[in-house]
């Protein structure tokens, strides 16, 4: 019912148009007299009555009913029933291909029900008609857009589905590109741990076979150096034994060339009562004592001497027996002329006896007066006694020292042990930290010391210590302290020449504090080396080859010698602190007391060296080492004196040195002619390298 | 009824067109996520990869720099702080060029018939008599006529006397041209080894050097009057050929030093072999290196035609000179008056100590300075300048102890070193022993000819394991020393 009430509005609406509001024309009918041809034949069914009554009757007569009111208006709804006739004409054209079949029962159905419909007034009839032709036309649109809209899913449809298709395959073919990228990375991969793996399966292919080789050069090796090693061991055990009897030989050469060369000495008191000049004698004879010197310093070098060495010790001792024969044939014929000329003068003084007469007596003492005897210029090849004793005395002392204290070292009491384990701590650490780093550290240094000597507590390991705690602690610490000081020297001094100035203005001082403490410095020094006696010592029949090493200053371990290099390294740093400590004086003690082992001393050791024979390499180095630390001291307090010893050495010395120096041990002797030279030229010794300056007791 | 079939018609359409619209937007929105996440993948991968590539390359560079300069320094460590020769106990294998001449050594430079100025000036320098590698080496170099040279030798070893007494050998005085070449890889090397062609040269006072070197600028167009040259590859070669300061085809000797460092740069390289192309035919060429990689040995064979060839066997220093002890502590103080008892029982003249960290080596300096002891501290972040200083004092005497970490165990060669403590036993990143670092650390005592000690502090079970694979490697008895007992230990130090 609403809906009806609202197509009555949309007619009105119609009738309100343009066209809706078309006039009636009177004279049409004169102009258009076919128009009236379909109003005046006989009304026809047309083929859609009979689905006109089918559908749209049941509803007629509410359209009737609503019609009666609208009567007056019957010339608008005939042009409007006019235009929609025409739609009508038209849409059965358009749906025509469709409608066939639906048609065909609805005509069927209008023949039965024809004679209902023609006594329908003509208004009415027209007024279904054009009923049925809108809802035909509602139904028909209906449908063509359902069709439309079905036509219109299955085309988006479709194109869904190609989208989806394509989009399917689009994914695929990423799929398929990441998938190939990835298996092409893990191919990549896989390609490299392959060729990663062939390179050290190779390589690993190669070093077994570089193993396999190396093993096997090295099997043949070992087992080529087995076998030359015991060759080598029995040639060794063979060359040893030989070199051993050899050497014992030498030695015994040695002994017997040095006991005719004091039988020569022995034999030139002789010349006091003779005219002959026999000096020639004795420098050869001495030349010889070198030469075999020389031979065994070559040996003990090299190892052990060779049947050459051996042969020419024989021939330097047969030439000493001709050189002792010829000396006696000498004087033989000196005597004989001395006596020959004595009966001489006997004559004569009978004949002027026989003319004279009365003073015979006053004649006879003229012609006999005693010739000046020609100075002795040979050289020794030991020391003075005096000194020897000197260094006898110290040996006692210490031996003597260490029985005062053997008490202490040989307890078995652990809390002695433990005193005596602090005390030498706190005797030796402190010479250990001597260094060239400051003037107050070593002051440090040098109260820690002497406070201890004192006996006063001092800090040691965290702990006091003091010589208190036993008594015989002195003793103890002033022997340990001693020989700290010489090993210093032996181990640092030998290969930093400079750390010689600390460590010996460090001694000095507790040398002058402490008498006893210098006494044994020079106990284990001249123990350790002889030189600086300086004293060489001899080889004694019965003695065992390593002892006398030991006792030239050799370290023998094992039966093997230290090469000569490093014996002679040591023998410097010693002799170095020795130089030292001599010139050297602690700067805060008594200035005016005198040094209690001068620059005397110093001169002393030079002219004792320089008044023996030359040992090869020993003495040309020893005496370079001397006069490069306290070269310049010597020339300031000695001055001329000093520069005469100097000219000796070069005129005198070099000579004898460098006729005992072979090949190879010819650096020493350089490096002393050079600086001796080098002074000469210069008419100066420098001050040695390291010499402690007044900045350095400021710092 | 019209409105009615239109609005009907219209909701149907936009839904469809909605649901047409959803459906076409989900297989769109697919692909793109898809690229997207594949492009993401890609992005991902390609960052790694050049991530990768890049880090690699500045890994690459990174190690080549570092070792180029580990190298260098190295060598100029080792000539900076050794003065002395190093009595060098390995065994020298020599393969001549000529295998029928006679083969000999010399052990006196007096067989060597040098010039009376040379000898004196080998004798000022303190030599007695050749090393190792002179006994082999010096011949060669000085036989006539003159023998090509190629020679393994480390630095500090007297390969350095060596050729500076084959070059003074060669040179001419009267002649006031450049007749020697030096070739050093860095400016401080070729100062380095210029000290000592003076020293050498001492008592010759009309020979004359000259550094070609950075820094050293000549007038153009003025030639070298100087009869030796040495500098570094580049400035060298600028003299000869640009600026032609020296005719090379009047050069007798051309000597290269230290070639492993040389080789390191590649510039280096080159100009040392186009230098060596301009000199003359009959020149006399020597090179040394501390190793002989195959790197190495293919640039000295491009260099030194028909050479003598003097090489270290492969075998380690041996350790006959060094006495090993090991002492038995529970911790560091332990370990600390160990070390106190050792100072009062043998001489030390000065020690080196080895720390496994630098935390360790701090206290233990600062427990020694307490006792009185004049310490130095060395450790790896120093530099090169620095730790020289640090060596140099040391060597001094002005500090007497010197504790250091593992880095620089290599190389210092201090003669008045007597005794060797390893507070901290070597090991590796993986604990497990470093038999190379522990050569090394008790390498650092029982030099030039001298006997030395070493003592090896242990703390644990770990620890003594450690000891006893160092003794199995090397298959040297290493005693146990009981460092309360002082007269033991007085003992092993005579």
């Amino acid at each position: 019912m609403p809906s009806d009430g609202r197509c009555w509005e949309t007619l009105r609406a119609l009738r309100n148009t343009s066209k809706g509001r078309l006039r009636y024309d009177r004279e049409w009918l004169l102009r258009y007299e076919d128009v009236l041809e379909e109003c005046m034949s006989l009304p026809k069914l047309s083929s859609y009555s009979g689905w006109v009554v089918d559908h749209i009757l049941p509803n007629t007569s509410g359209h009737t009913q609503e019609s009666a009111p609208s009567s007056d208006n019957s010339p608008s709804s005939g042009s409007a029933s006019g235009l929609y006739q025409s739609s009508l004409l038209k849409s059965p054209v358009r749906s025509s291909p469709q409608s066939p079949s639906p048609s065909s029962p609805n005509g069927t159905q209008s023949t039965h029900e024809s004679p209902f419909t023609e006594p329908i007034a003509p208004q009415s009839s027209r007024a279904i008609k054009v009923e049925g032709c809108i809802r035909m036309y509602e139904l028909a649109h209906r449908m063509r857009g359902t069709e439309g809209l079905r036509q219109w899913q299955e085309e988006q449809e479709r194109k869904v589905r190609a989208l989806s298709e394509m989009a399917s395959e689009q994914l695929k073919r990423f799929d398929e590109l990441k998938e190939l990228k990835l298996h092409k990375e893990f191919q990549d991969l896989q390609e490299v741990m392959e060729k990663s793996t062939r390179e050290a399966l190779g390589h690993q292919e190669k070093l077994k076979e570089e193993h396999r080789h190396r093993a096997k050069i090295l099997n043949l090796k070992l087992r080529e150096a087995e076998q030359q090693r015991v060759k080598q061991a029995e040639q060794e055990q063979l060359r040893k034994e030989e070199g051993q009897v050899r050497l014992r030989s030498l030695y015994s050469l040695q002994e017997e060339v040095l006991q005719l060369n004091q039988q020569l000495d022995a034999s030139s008191q002789h010349k006091e009562l003779l005219s002959v000049d026999l000096a020639a004698f004795q420098t050869r004879g001495n030349q010889l004592c070198g030469l075999i010197s020389s031979i065994i310093r070559t040996t003990l070098e090299s190892g052990y001497p060779t049947a050459e060495n051996q042969a020419e010790a024989e021939r330097a001792l047969q030439e000493m027996r001709d050189l002792l024969s010829d000396l006696e044939q000498e004087i033989t014929r000196a005597s004989q002329v001395k006596k020959k000329h004595e009966e001489e003068a006997k004559v004569k003084r009978q004949e002027s006896q026989v003319q004279q007469g009365p003073a015979p007596p006053t004649q006879t003492s003229a012609p006999s007066p005693s010739p000046v005897g020609a100075q002795n210029e040979d050289l020794q090849v030991k020391v003075q006694d005096s000194t020897m004793q000197w260094y006898q005395q110290l040996q006692d002392a210490s031996a003597k020292c260490v029985l005062a204290f053997e008490d202490l070292t040989s307890s078995k009491d652990s809390q002695t042990k433990k005193i005596k384990m602090d005390l030498q701590k706190a005797a030796t650490i402190p010479v250990s930290q001597i260094s060239t780093i400051a003037g107050s550290k070593l002051k440090e240094i040098f109260d820690k010391i002497h406070s201890l000597l004192s006996g006063k507590p001092v800090q040691s390991g965290g702990r006091s210590v003091s010589v208190t705690l036993n008594p015989q602690g002195l003793d103890f610490v002033q022997y340990k302290l001693a020989e700290k000081f010489v090993k210093q020297g032996e181990e640092e001094v030998a290969s930093h020449h400079e750390a010689a100035f600390p460590i010996a203005v460090v001694a000095s001082g507790i040398w002058m504090l402490h008498p006893k403490v210098g006494d044994l410095i020079l106990a284990h020094l001249h123990k350790k080396c002889p030189y600086s006696v300086p004293f060489y010592p001899a080889f004694k029949e019965g003695m065992a080859l390593e002892d006398y090493q030991r006792m030239l200053g050799y370290q023998v371990t094992d039966s093997k010698v230290e090469q000569q290099d490093n014996f002679l390294k040591r023998m410097s740093g010693m002799i170095r602190l020795y130089a030292a400590i001599i010139q050297l004086q602690w700067p805060y003690g008594n200035r005016q007391e005198a040094h209690p082992h001068g620059l005397n001393h110093g001169w002393r050791w030079l002219a004792q060296v320089l008044n023996m024979e030359p040992l090869s390499d020993v003495t040309a180095t020893l005496l370079f080492d001397f006069l490069e630390v306290c070269g310049n001291a010597l020339m300031k307090q000695y001055q001329v004196q000093f520069w005469k010893m100097i000219l000796l050495i070069k005129e005198d010395y070099f000579p004898r040195i460098e006729a005992i120096t072979s090949s190879g041990q010819m650096g020493s002797f350089i490096r002393l002619k050079q600086f001796l030279e080098k002074c000469l030229q210069r008419r100066e010794i420098p001050v040695p390298r390291g010499f402690l300056t007044t900045s350095f007791w400021r710092s | 009824m019209l409105r009615r079939d239109g609005r009907s018609c219209w909701p149907g359409r936009g839904r469809a067109r909605a649901r047409a619209q959803a459906q076409a937007r989900n297989p769109l929105s697919l692909p793109l996520t898809g690229l997207s996440n594949l492009h993401l993948k890609e992005e991902k991968i390609k960052p790694d990869a050049n991530g990768a590539v890049v880090k690699t390359n500045a890994n690459t560079e990174k190690t080549e720099e570092d070792e180029k300069e580990d190298r260098a320094a190295q060598s100029l460590l080792n000539k900076l702080i050794r003065s002395n020769l190093v009595d060098n106990t390995n065994q020298v294998e020599v393969l001549q060029r000529d295998p029928s001449s006679p083969l000999y050594s010399v052990k006196s430079f007096e067989e060597l018939r040098l010039k009376p100025q040379l000898l004196q000036g080998v004798y000022a320098m303190g030599f007695n008599r050749p090393s190792k590698i002179q006994e082999n080496a010096l011949p060669l170099m000085l036989a006539e006529p003159p023998q090509n040279l190629i020679a393994q030798s480390q630095s500090g070893t007297g390969k350095t006397a060596a050729f500076v007494l084959a070059v003074l050998s060669q040179v001419e005085p009267a002649n006031k041209f450049a007749q020697c070449l030096c070739l050093s890889p860095t400016y401080e090397l070729a100062l380095q080894t210029g000290k000592v062609i003076e020293q050498m040269g001492k008592f010759y006072p009309e020979l004359k050097l000259a550094y070609a070197v950075r820094g050293n600028k000549l007038e153009r167009g003025q030639k070298v009057s100087e009869q030796i040259v040495i500098g570094t590859p580049g400035t060298v070669l600028d003299w000869c050929s640009k600026l032609k300061f020296i005719d090379p085809k009047k050069i007798k000797v051309f000597v290269l030093d230290e070639a492993d460092v040389m080789i390191a740069t590649q510039g280096h390289q080159d100009q040392s072999i186009r230098i060596q192309r301009m000199l003359p035919r009959n020149c006399q060429m020597l090179l040394f290196s501390a190793t002989f990689e195959d790197s190495v040995w293919k640039f000295a064979q491009k260099v030194v035609p028909d050479p003598n060839i003097i090489k270290l066997k492969r075998e380690e220093e041996t350790l006959d000179t060094i006495k090993q002890y090991y002492v038995l502590c529970n911790n560091r103080e332990e370990k600390f008056q160990a070390l106190c008892n050792l100072y009062g029982a043998i001489t030390i003249a000065q020690a080196m100590i080895f720390c496994h960290t630098r935390k360790t080596a701090s206290w233990l300096a600062a427990e020694l300075s307490k006792e009185g002891h004049q310490v130095a501290l060395l450790s790896g972040e120093m530099m090169v300048e620095q730790r020289a200083a640090v060596i140099e004092r040391f060597r001094e005497g002005k500090e007497k102890v010197l504790v250091t970490t593992n880095v620089c165990a290599r190389g210092i060669d201090v003669e008045q070193v007597s005794v060797v403590i390893n507070f901290d036993l070597p090991v590796d990143k993986d604990g497990n022993p470093d038999n190379e670092t522990y050569l090394h650390r008790i390498g650092r005592t029982g030099r030039f000819g001298k006997r030395g000690l070493a003592v090896n502090m242990v703390d644990s079970k770990h620890s003594m394991n450690i000891l006893n694979r160092i003794q199995e490697h090397f298959n040297k008895k290493i005693e146990r020393l009981d460092t309360d007992d002082l007269d033991e230990i007085e003992k092993i130090a005579n």
